[in-house]
């Protein structure tokens, strides 16, 4: 069953900022069965939410604009029964939310006029459902397991652990094949399913999937990068041609030179990177160029063949050529001239140095951190309004998406592996970027990976928000200024006020563990370097 | 048949009428996914079959728009007096339906529930290995502990199954001129009764609190205010009109569906023999959801007003006319039931409308709670419970009622 990641934003009216805190802490006070404070022991509204993974209710706030009602929900399977339980579980809470909110101006203000009249019995589902966000952006680090079986086998896990510890000495001298054979066995009547193969976490058709979205967007966006070069192949002879980008492209050439490193003080150990990696991955960027020169080939004949009225022999000619031309002048001007003007607008960009943080909201994120062995955070940030910036976020970001839901798949990122869920989707008519983040360890920890492992995707992401530290070439520096991308990101932040975790002592690399322990003891049998493999994780 | 001799079900649909019936209460699932998706809230003359689950919910939660429609036959049956279960909501009725529910206490479910088990365990323990379940089992155990419970024997002349069953036929499903004949002389027969039952149980000084008369007289005694004979006259009558003619109902067509589906069955019986009561039950109200007591529940437009307001398919209704609110496809709607078609004893119980929603929901709903799997349970703890041969292994139909439906299983 497939986990699906949603929000949900919704602007609360000023005077009602209080009233809606109110209801979320009571909401966290009346049902919470952990010690005081403790966020995430929810058995009631677990049980009654059989798909749930997390959920997160908060008010995001700042200075910049009006507070904003956020609801994260990570579930497997459809979303309308899921909206419907949501709604079966909280209720008058939820409505009452909903009656801290300002009425949206857009068709849905009908709906909630009804959903919100006093003494309303009209379900809040489907106008909630009506404000349901994909995300442009998310991350599973446990990708392909659905809840029932994380808990599943976490409870196997604790029946081997609990079955080895009795044994005491008994298990010793065994092989780790004897062990697996014997803990099998024992299991199987409470387990029953370790008899069944279990179920590929990635079906291979979801595999192909997500490599067929990425190839088919960036197939489109560098095939439109072609179109530039290949009209002006098409107006003009290749001596012509040759002049014309000798005459552009040298100057741009020497303002990228000029440009390309950070100014100031901004330089950080990851200056450079990206033209490090487009060096590294030289072949991999000609085989890119050779396979989208071979894919466009035909499309670029048949806009000749249809526009100009050619033979076919003849549009394959012409076609090859302007695709040629296309492919050098993407190389030899677009990419420089784009980052000449992303470098342009990131040496004139402002950064807040010292975000200063609300001391009182600061408290209360602090207060409602570590407990258990995951964290929350809730992040919205400003974007800046320039064109190439919001291309940016609102291209980048869903390529960034397609490329880790194609590439990550063991939940690493970089070599972190600490989020369960997490997304980024955009709010307020798209002017502000919000993240929501499960994760484990403390918030310091999980900042000091982002920072150390992997700042460039992190920088990529954000780069375009206001008040971001300095940021080179899209991907260097920014996040990697270590303490100012803490302030700023705290900055941003807001107090998680309802928080609700399916399995709150688990972290992601346990989560694994557990499953690696349940796909061995349900192999019939294991050879000895599998068996003795399987037997690291006891 | 009755101690009487006369049937408890009429028999006046013809074989080829009834071969249409159940045709058409087969094809009920698949009619109603094509109206949730091309038709959702369908206006036929001046009825509206609503059958998406969120609409299905506002209509039974909307009862100022929307009221029940059984107050005209409601007063035929109660000799012109009101019963809540035909009531807007008024003070009156608040004040009826609390009265009745100061009665109801919670610890009597698990009686009910002791003694309904104990009555069933002993029917099917001598039953051999072969039972008729509708009349022989269901009917027979429900009528016998509610008629306890409710504190209301059985008539000397007449039989309360027969007119318990006519009267909520009459009530909630048809009233051809036959059947009006029935009751013209059956609910005063059944009201004289209940008011005989009220004299002699004052006369005698019994207000024991086992039963439900016996705490209404225990108030009345009291002085307590609004406990007159005429209110514990009607409440009784409306009790023993609306509850037991529905278990034997109900279970039959749930245990037909668990029949039907060998996993399921298996699963109820392994719940059953644990014992787990929840789960029984929740083998039942699952096995109900394919075949619910009733499809629909009518309403009555009480001013002209829109379903689904707010949405693409808002649906302007005028007063008076009718709406068919369709439990049955909102409880199998994709868009709010999670793998409807499959079945799933654990499901939540916001998912499940067998009871109604809102203002009219079931008053029984906490005593079938009790009663269900109680009822069901000894039956299902039996090895290799199956079906008996057909044609008496296959649930028959009288008109709306489940008739007949044997079953066989291994002797201890």
């Amino acid at each position: 069953m497939r986990l699906n990641t949603r929000s949900i934003s919704l602007e609360v009216k000023p005077s009602h900022e209080d009233k809606l805190v109110r209801l979320l802490v009571d909401l966290r006070g009346g049902r919470s069965v952990g010690r005081e404070g403790e966020p995430g022991h929810y058995p009631d509204i677990l049980a009654r939410l059989p798909t749930c993974h997390f959920l997160s209710i908060c008010m995001v706030e700042s200075s910049d604009y009006d507070p904003l009602l956020v609801i994260e929900a990570n579930f497997d399977g459809p979303e309308g029964p899921f909206w419907a339980q949501l709604q079966a579980v909280l209720g008058e809470a939820l409505r009452e939310a909903l009656r801290c909110c300002k009425r949206p101006l857009d068709d849905t203000a009908e709906l909630y006029d009804l959903v919100t009249a006093h003494r309303s019995r009209r379900d809040p589902a489907p106008f909630l459902e009506r404000h349901v966000m994909r995300p442009k952006a998310f991350f599973h680090g446990n990708r392909g397991l659905p809840r029932e079986r994380i808990l599943a086998e976490k409870a196997l896990a604790e029946a081997v652990e609990q079955r080895l510890h009795d044994g005491g000495g008994a298990w010793n001298g065994k092989s780790s094949e004897d062990v697996r054979l014997a803990l099998r066995s024992q299991l199987m009547p409470r387990f029953e399913w370790l008899g069944q193969k279990p179920a590929a976490r990635i079906p291979l058709g979801e595999s192909l999937l997500d490599w067929a979205k990425l190839a088919a967007v960036l197939f489109l966006v560098l095939h439109l990068a072609l179109v530039p070069g290949a009209i002006l192949a098409a107006l003009l002879g290749n001596t012509a041609l040759g002049v014309l980008l000798a005459l552009v492209a040298v100057p741009v050439w020497l303002f990228f030179t000029r440009y390309r490193r950070p100014a100031g003080d901004v330089g950080t150990s990851s200056s450079n990177t990206l033209l490090s990696l487009a060096r590294t991955n030289a072949f991999k960027i000609i085989g890119a160029l050779a396979v989208l020169f071979l894919l466009s080939w035909p499309v670029s004949a048949s806009v000749n063949l249809v526009a100009k009225d050619m033979a076919w022999p003849e549009a394959w000619q012409a076609s090859a050529r302007q695709l040629a031309w296309g492919i050098v002048w993407l190389v030899a001007v677009l990419v420089p001239a784009a980052l000449i003007w992303m470098r342009y607008l990131e040496r004139h960009d402002s950064s807040q140095d010292g975000p200063v943080t609300d001391p009182v909201a600061l408290r209360q994120m602090r207060e409602m951190e570590d407990w258990i062995p995951q964290n929350h955070m809730v992040s919205v940030v400003s974007l800046r309004p320039q064109i190439p910036r919001r291309a940016m976020s609102y291209i980048g970001t869903p390529l960034i998406h397609l490329a880790l839901r194609a590439a990550v798949r063991d939940g690493y990122l970089g070599s972190m592996r600490t989020i369960h869920c997490a997304q980024w989707a955009f709010v307020n008519n798209g002017s502000r970027l919000l993240f929501l983040s499960n994760y484990d360890l403390s918030w310091e920890s999980y900042f000091d990976d982002f920072i150390e492992k992997a700042h460039e995707g992190v920088t990529a992401v954000w780069c375009g928000s206001v008040g971001f530290p300095p940021v080179t070439m899209i991907i260097e520096d920014g996040a990697a200024h270590g303490r100012a991308f803490k302030n700023w990101a705290r900055h941003s932040m807001s107090p998680t006020r309802f928080w609700v975790s399916a399995y709150p002592t688990l972290t992601v690399d346990q989560i694994e563990r557990n499953n690696r322990i349940a796909n061995g003891l349900c192999a019939a049998s294991l050879p000895p370097a599998a068996a003795r493999q399987w037997a690291d994780d006891l | 048949m009755t101690r009487t001799g006369a049937p408890i079900l009429r028999n006046r649909t013809g074989k080829l009428k009834q071969w249409v019936m159940n045709r058409v209460r087969a094809a009920l699932p698949g009619l109603f996914a094509a109206f949730r998706r091309l038709w959702p809230i369908a206006k036929i003359g001046s009825v509206h079959v609503v059958t998406l689950h969120d609409d299905v919910r506002e209509v039974l939660l909307t009862d100022k728009a929307f009221k029940v429609p059984y107050a005209k036959k409601l007063v035929v049956l109660m000799e012109g007096h009101e019963a809540f279960i035909g009531m807007q909501d008024t003070d009156a009725y608040r004040s009826q339906l609390g009265r009745l529910e100061s009665l109801a206490r919670p610890e009597d479910m698990d009686w009910l529930a002791d003694a309904t088990e104990q009555r069933a365990e002993a029917i099917v323990a001598a039953s051999g290995g072969r039972l008729e379940v509708v009349d022989t089992l269901f009917r027979t155990v429900t009528f016998d502990i509610l008629e306890d419970y409710f504190g209301v024997t059985k008539p000397e002349i007449g039989d309360m199954r027969i007119w318990s069953t006519r009267m909520f036929e009459y009530q909630f499903l048809g009233s051809d001129e036959s059947l009006y004949e029935e009751i013209e002389w059956m609910a005063p027969a059944l009201l004289r009764h209940i008011e005989d039952i009220i004299e002699k149980r004052r006369a005698s000084g019994d207000f024991s609190q086992k039963d439900l008369l016996g705490r209404a007289l225990a108030l009345q005694q009291q002085g307590e205010k609004g406990w007159d004979d005429l209110f514990i006259r009607t409440m009784l009558s409306a009790l023993v009109i609306g509850g037991p003619p529905q278990p034997p109902m109900v279970l039959p067509q749930a245990l037909e569906q668990l029949l039907r589906r060998p996993d399921a069955l298996a699963s109820a019986q392994k719940a059953a023999r644990e014992p787990d009561e929840a789960l029984t039950f929740g083998h039942i109200f699952e096995a109900l959801r394919f075949d619910p007591i009733s499809p629909i529940l009518p309403r009555e437009a009480t001013c002209d007003c829109v379903i689904a307001q707010g949405t693409k398919r808002s649906h302007k209704v005028a007063k008076g006319d009718k709406v068919l609110a369709a439990i049955q496809s909102a409880m199998s709607d994709p868009r709010r039931i999670p793998s409807p078609g499959s079945f799933i004893p654990t499901r939540q119980p916001h998912e499940y409308l067998h009871f109604g929603l809102g203002l009219h929901e079931c008053f029984g709903r906490h005593i079938n709670r009790a009663m269900f799997p109680a009822i069901c349970a000894p039956l299902l703890r039996r090895k290799n419970l199956r079906r008996a041969k057909r044609p008496a292994g296959k649930l028959a139909y009288e008109g709306f009622f489940p008739a007949s439906l044997t079953v066989v299983f291994d002797k201890d």
